[in-house]
């Protein structure tokens, strides 16, 4: 069946030739480069959504309860906010630093490989994919705030040269881009804080059962608190008149790059509950 | 039909010239008239703007001197080089050789650059169009334009639309204040210019320019500093804002997003420190400052300042000579277009000219025969109803519509394709039996 023939390689390689007509901007004409990457992203975000479907449906859940589905997850809400950016500003070159993003969260959800699909019950049925949803909605919340802190340094550093913008690579104003950085923050910092707090809520509700096995102390837990601190900085240094502009894009992608950690890194590097047990099917499915 | 021009632009003529030729206000009228009354049968249209001084006529026959028996054998040009000269009272040695006589292709093709803004003093402007399109109403009005010209300027003004839509030609800036415009869209959003402030500081021709274009945006504020607060006063008046005192400059600079500098001091007038107070002061918020002063005003290294984007004249400069680089680039695609349309333009001339009575001929005729048939039918069917006689009034036109529809597709086709279509006349003419 077709279907059941949409493997991660095909949607992630759609994104990856939209990056590449993306980033060859200068040899394209605008038109023909517009048309490429918005096609292929398109085609991506079709191919992607059979994909989670089908896995959402064998699993019978929303496909949420582990750090493979939520990165794929997390992949198919930035190519659909990423398609969406592109289908109404289409002037703008936003794909040169979000499709980057999206293919890296295949790729990493590639090398993470599946994992088992645990047996959530009772609380955890519902509250668990709701945690994993929200934190997936936070992600998105930062990976805008992190765009927009990559385009403003970019247009910032072509406005100190003096430079106006060419057809092939233009940006939104630097006031707009300081702007959509602060509101991705904002609104990171308010569904990190909602996904953390389900996340808590289910672990002390778990203890209680007698399950033991989710413990705060965990790798990931310590980092999710540890990004959720980041953004609580973030948003508390925002107002700073030190830390306008290019200070806190810089800071909001350090914070991404912290988030990004909480999401894969701990998963690949340490030993974490989340990562739960593997099954052996690392590479591209 | 020729198609003739005869003019004169900001290359073949100085200014001198050219305002001697002009037809501006109620001398356009007079000249359309006397036109009218010199070349009977000649549609006309002038052209008349503060570059160029250009006459579009057509006409059946070759254009006649006035009281002359003999056509003229070049295309037309001596009769309205001498209208010219004669109308303005301007010696014809005089203005010879500063005129273009240009006709039919050249004509047109010259007519569609103008529209597309290839031959203007700065290419890509798009008030030209305006121009032209305001000449041909006056003339239109006037009753001096017949079907060629109708048909041509149309064209003309399409072909200008065209060119702005489907090349970059108008999209680059090519003023200094225009790009110091396009500079402040790139910081700043442009629909949250009213919330924002601009201040300007001194009184410089260049930095009033400069300012107009900035008001375009609509800033919310304006505030004029100057050490002559009686020039503050007229600069503000001017530009509908607010003259304020120059010894609390520090504090403007603190309210202010744009700052436009354009002093006459010898010396600068803001030092990297002075400025760094002042961005404490404002909170770190962006600035963007036109320093168009020579000397300039501010320092250069006030430009490193976190979130001070400082440009000076030769900043802008810069940008505008690339600019005009790409616009350069992009006339070859106007050009290719204008050629295209041109071909395309002649092709349905001659297709309306020669083949459009024929084909007109050719349906009248049809028209009477069916129109004959009919009736003879209806003599016979005295019984038929109204409804039933429209309704086969109606089947045999469709087939008549449907018998001709290939014929005259062939016409035209061969007309859009460059084909040279007497034959097809020819044959047309023979098979259908018109005018014989």
């Amino acid at each position: 069946m077709i279907v059941e023939g949409v493997k991660l390689f095909c949607f992630g390689a759609s994104y990856s030739v939209a990056l590449a007509a993306e980033a060859a901007a200068a040899l394209l004409p605008a038109t023909w480069r517009r048309g490429a990457s918005l096609g292929f992203a398109a085609a991506g975000v079709v191919a992607h959504t059979i994909y989670l479907g089908h896995r959402a449906l064998a699993a019978d859940t929303p496909p949420l309860a582990t750090s493979f589905d939520s990165l794929v997850v997390l992949a198919w809400v930035l190519a659909v906010t990423y398609l969406s950016i592109h289908w109404y500003y289409p002037r703008f070159t936003v794909g040169v630093f979000a499709l980057p993003v999206i293919v890296a969260l295949i790729v990493l959800a590639g090398l993470l490989g599946q994992d088992s699909q645990r047996d959530l019950r009772g609380w955890a049925r519902v509250w668990g994919p709701a945690h994993g949803a929200v934190l997936a909605l936070g992600g998105v919340a930062v990976f805008v705030g992190f765009v927009a802190g990559m385009m403003y340094l970019v247009q910032a550093r072509r406005l100190k040269a003096k430079q106006l913008p060419s057809e092939a690579f233009d940006l939104p104003s630097l006031e707009l881009l300081e702007r959509l950085n602060r509101q991705g923050i904002t609104v990171a910092f308010t569904l990190l804080t909602i996904g953390l707090g389900i996340g808590l809520l289910l672990a002390i509700q778990q203890g209680r059962a007698g399950d033991a096995s989710i413990r705060l102390l965990d790798p990931k837990v310590i980092c999710a608190g540890l990004t959720w601190l980041a953004f609580g900085f973030l948003l508390q240094m925002r107002s700073h008149p030190q830390f306008r502009g290019r200070r806190v894009a810089l800071l909001t992608i350090v914070a991404f790059g912290l988030m990004l950690f909480t999401f894969v890194g701990v998963d690949l590097l340490l030993e974490s509950w989340h990562a739960s047990e593997r099954v052996a099917t690392k590479g591209l499915p | 039909m020729r198609i003739v021009l005869v003019g004169c632009n900001h290359r073949s003529a100085p200014v001198a010239i050219r305002e001697r030729l002009a037809f501006d206000g109620p001398k356009l009228d007079a000249a359309l008239d006397a036109l009218a009354d010199q070349f009977p049968q000649t549609e006309a249209v002038v052209l008349s703007t503060c570059n160029r001084v250009e006459i579009y006529t057509a006409s059946e026959q070759p254009v006649r001197s006035p009281g002359s028996e003999q056509p003229v054998r070049s295309p037309g040009s001596e009769p309205l080089a001498a209208f010219l000269s004669d109308f303005h009272g301007v010696a014809a040695d005089q203005i010879a050789e500063h005129l273009y006589c240009l006709a039919d292709r050249d004509a047109v093709s010259h007519l569609f650059e103008v529209a597309g803004s290839i031959d203007s003093l700065v290419p890509g402007e798009g008030q030209i169009l305006a121009q032209v399109k305001e000449a041909y109403r006056i003339a239109k009005d006037r009753g001096a334009t017949g079907p060629v010209t109708n048909a041509l300027f149309q064209k003309a003004m399409e072909v200008g639309k065209l060119i702005q839509t489907s090349t970059e030609i108008a999209r680059k800036k090519v003023s200094v204040s225009s790009v110091a415009v396009e500079f402040a869209c790139e910081i700043f959003e442009a629909d949250q210019f009213s919330t924002k402030t601009v201040l300007v500081i001194g009184a410089g021709k260049m930095g009033e320019l400069t300012l107009e274009h900035l008001c375009e945006l609509r800033p919310g504020r304006i505030l004029v500093t100057n050490r002559s607060p009686d020039k503050a006063t007229a600069v503000a008046a001017r530009c509908n804002g607010r003259a304020v005192a120059f010894d609390r400059l520090d504090d403007w600079l603190g309210e202010a997003d744009l700052v436009l500098s354009t002093t006459g001091s010898p010396q600068p007038l803001v030092s990297r420190d002075r400025f760094a107070a002042v961005m404490r002061h404002r909170g770190n918020r962006p600035v963007f400052v036109i320093d168009i002063a020579v000397p300039r005003d501010f320092a250069a290294d006030v430009g490193d300042l976190e979130n001070v984007y400082l440009y000076n004249i030769d900043d802008l400069e810069r940008e505008r000579s690339k600019n005009l680089e790409a616009r350069q680039r992009e006339m070859v695609k106007a050009r290719a277009v204008i050629d295209r349309e041109t071909t395309s333009f002649l092709s349905e001339l001659a297709h309306q000219r020669h083949a459009g009575p024929v084909i007109t001929q050719l349906r009248h005729e049809w028209n009477a025969r069916r129109d004959v048939e009919l009736a003879r039918l209806f003599a016979q069917r005295p019984g038929l109803s109204v409804e039933d006689r429209e309704a086969i009034a109606r089947t045999f036109e469709r087939f008549q519509n449907q018998l001709l529809h290939q014929p005259l597709s062939a016409l035209r086709s061969a007309a859009a394709n460059g084909v040279h279509q007497h034959g097809l006349l020819d044959a047309l003419k023979r098979l259908f039996h018109i005018g014989q």
